[in-house]
């Protein structure tokens, strides 16, 4: 998903100064000549004429108006994760011209430092790691002329690059348990038009003729059609919990994601992988990072999302009250992402649960988090310390407390499974179709 | 064991940020600190200090060096070139062959300076940034020999006392080029 590249910006025509390397070439120069001349020495001249050539040819090569100006352009504004944009600075012909771009934080640079120095145009990549929204910049341009005598600089404004989660494929079946919708791919269990066989009944008036089975009808001798199931869309909500984002733990690597980031990752792949099927698919939020995403089927739908998730930023402020959602339509396939931490959101579930929506959960707790495997019996060493706080020990604590949570969710229908990609889900989204067929229990 | 990671820290820091360095920051230095160095050797082959005179103005442009080594852009990078040159000025004995080889020596280090302070401590440069850069050069390399070529020449020509008058009249004209002039 992309959009066109942007328009360049245009700063004013830059003033270049001397450089001390054209004050070095002068002084010693035309200090060197003065000498030669008052002892009567030419072969000291002889030593300092490069040096006033050098001086010269610089100051023939100025340019009295000055340096043209800085042009920046990039060649996208909107990427995916994983994906890159190139910036290209643009001076002039014959412009030694030097951009540097401080490091952005989940981002490669190429050159990797950032800096590079070309002929009147200078291009940096960016590889955006993770979804958000990235300032490229400020970009700082050195113009100068290619002996280095004289140069100008200046400091261009950031180039703003939104980064769209990655809306992995997933490997899912599209088959819902409790389709509400009106028309769409599910398989129902209403009789209507559809195109599955329900089973072979006699005819009633209002039957359409080309659904008439004539094999049974000519051996019964009773007129019989067949009845089918109808298809229909539904509704899916994705329920995201944005209350505390979890970091993974110190060892688990540079690009391991938070739960944040798995959380808006699922949002997007099942979203996508529903909207492709036609159904409706919308988002609310129990944090306050990500806003609400009213219902919506299409592309469109799918740009809004991802816009909407990509928009969302770690929130650093004061912990607010959770947002509540009061009510769901029954058989709504409600999809909530949480790290099963904060009690607001393990309610919101059974909430939906009582409204009589088809609920599953997507664990985005990080899985270093908590895990007991790199416990040793002694304080852990994270950076060649030794940690004095035991976080290790804590989150190991806290995930078998979890576990009570967990248990008491799936004895109650509710199926829980944590994101490890784009097959996360199929086996969950299997069982809640199978189970649509099996003895219900009453919930009291 | 503190106080020795307290010595080790900045240490390990200087070094991890040497590695930053590019390689074409890393080449320009070194080219210029070489060139210096050659410079200074060829100015002085009885040895940098053979006596006080030849010893303080060895102490400047080491000075100089250093400043410029790690300031490329640093006015103390004044101090090596004009040692040298003062150096130069008393030595009856000196060459045309040792005359060239140190002016030689003097613009390879005043350019490599003058292209490490154009660019970032770890920016790289493109292709076309060294071939702009070399065609400038080359045109300075060739105007500084037609340069040298004429003061041999005219330095044969002996007008006696009024030798002094063209030498004004030279001076005059390149301080009148060289002056900086009033930006509109």
């Amino acid at each position: 998903m992309t959009s066109s590249p942007a328009p360049p910006s245009t700063t004013r025509r830059l003033r270049d100064r001397p450089s001390a390397a054209l004050v070095r070439a002068g002084a010693v120069g035309g200090g060197g000549a003065l000498l030669a001349v008052l002892v009567g020495r030419p072969l000291v001249l002889l030593v300092v004429v490069p040096l006033l050539v050098w001086a010269f040819v610089a100051l023939l090569r100025r340019d009295p108006e000055g340096v043209p100006s800085a042009r920046v352009a990039a060649s996208r504004r909107i990427v995916e994760e994983g994906s890159s944009v190139a910036v290209d600075v643009r001076t002039g012909p014959g412009v030694l011209t030097a951009v540097t771009v401080p490091l952005t934080r989940h981002s490669d640079l190429t050159p990797p430092h950032g800096s590079l120095a070309g002929d009147g145009a200078v291009r940096i990549a960016v590889r955006a790691r993770r979804w958000g929204r990235i300032a490229v910049g400020p970009l700082h341009v050195l113009a100068s002329d290619p002996l280095g005598a004289s140069r100008a600089q200046v400091e261009v404004a950031p180039v703003r690059v939104q980064v769209l989660p990655d809306a992995s494929v997933l490997e899912a079946p599209v088959e819902v348990p409790t389709p509400i919708g009106v028309s769409g791919v599910h398989l129902s269990r209403r009789r209507g038009d559809g195109t599955a066989l329900a089973e072979v009944r006699a005819f009633r008036p209002g039957d359409r003729l080309h659904r008439v089975n004539w094999r049974v009808t000519s051996r019964t001798g009773t007129l019989h059609t067949n009845a089918t199931f109808t298809e229909q869309d539904t509704d899916v909500l994705i329920v995201t919990d944005t209350i505390a984002d979890v970091l993974p733990a110190p060892w688990a690597g540079p690009d391991a994601p938070s739960s944040l980031d798995v959380t808006v990752r699922a949002t997007a792949a099942v979203a996508r992988h529903y909207l492709s099927a036609g159904d409706r698919v919308g988002v609310f939020d129990v944090g306050h990072l990500l806003g609400p995403v009213r219902p919506g089927t299409g592309p469109r739908q799918l740009r809004v999302l991802t816009d909407a998730l990509s928009r969302a930023a770690r929130d650093t402020g004061a912990p607010k009250p959770a947002r509540r959602l009061r009510s769901v339509r029954p058989g709504t396939l409600v999809v909530v992402c949480s790290p099963l931490l904060a009690v607001p959101a393990i309610e919101q579930i059974g909430v939906l649960v009582a409204h009589g929506a088809d609920v599953v959960v997507v664990d985005t707790l990080p899985a270093s988090v908590g895990d007991t495997s790199v416990l040793q019996g002694r304080p852990l060493a994270v950076d060649g310390r030794a940690s004095e706080r035991f976080w290790a020990e804590a989150w190991a604590l806290r995930r078998l407390q979890r576990e009570e949570t967990v248990r008491e969710l799936r004895e109650s229908g509710v199926s829980v499974t944590p994101w490890e990609g784009p097959s996360s889900l199929a086996p969950v989204l299997l069982s809640l179709t199978a189970a649509r067929t099996a003895p219900r229990r009453r919930r009291s | 064991m503190r106080w020795i990671q307290r010595f080790v820290d900045p240490l390990a820091r200087g070094l991890l940020l040497l590695r930053t360095v590019s390689p074409e920051q890393a080449g320009l230095r070194l080219l210029g600190l070489a060139a210096t160095v050659a410079a200074l050797l060829l100015t002085m082959p009885g040895g940098l200090f053979s006596g006080l005179g030849p010893a303080l103005l060895s102490l400047a442009a080491i000075a100089g060096l250093i400043a410029s080594t790690l300031a490329p852009d640093s006015d103390l990078g004044l101090l090596a070139p004009a040692a040298v040159v003062l150096a130069l000025v008393p030595q009856a004995e000196l060459t045309v062959g040792r005359a060239v080889l140190v002016a030689l020596c003097l613009l390879a280090a005043h350019c490599a300076w003058a292209l490490a302070a154009t660019i970032p401590l770890h920016s790289r440069l493109t292709r076309a940034a060294w071939a702009l850069t070399g065609r400038a050069h080359l045109v300075v390399l060739v105007a500084s020999a037609a340069g040298a070529l004429l003061v041999l020449l005219v330095s044969r020509v002996d007008l006696g006392p009024w030798m002094l008058v063209p030498a004004v009249l030279a001076l005059a004209a390149l301080t009148v080029v060289v002056l900086p002039r009033r930006e509109r």
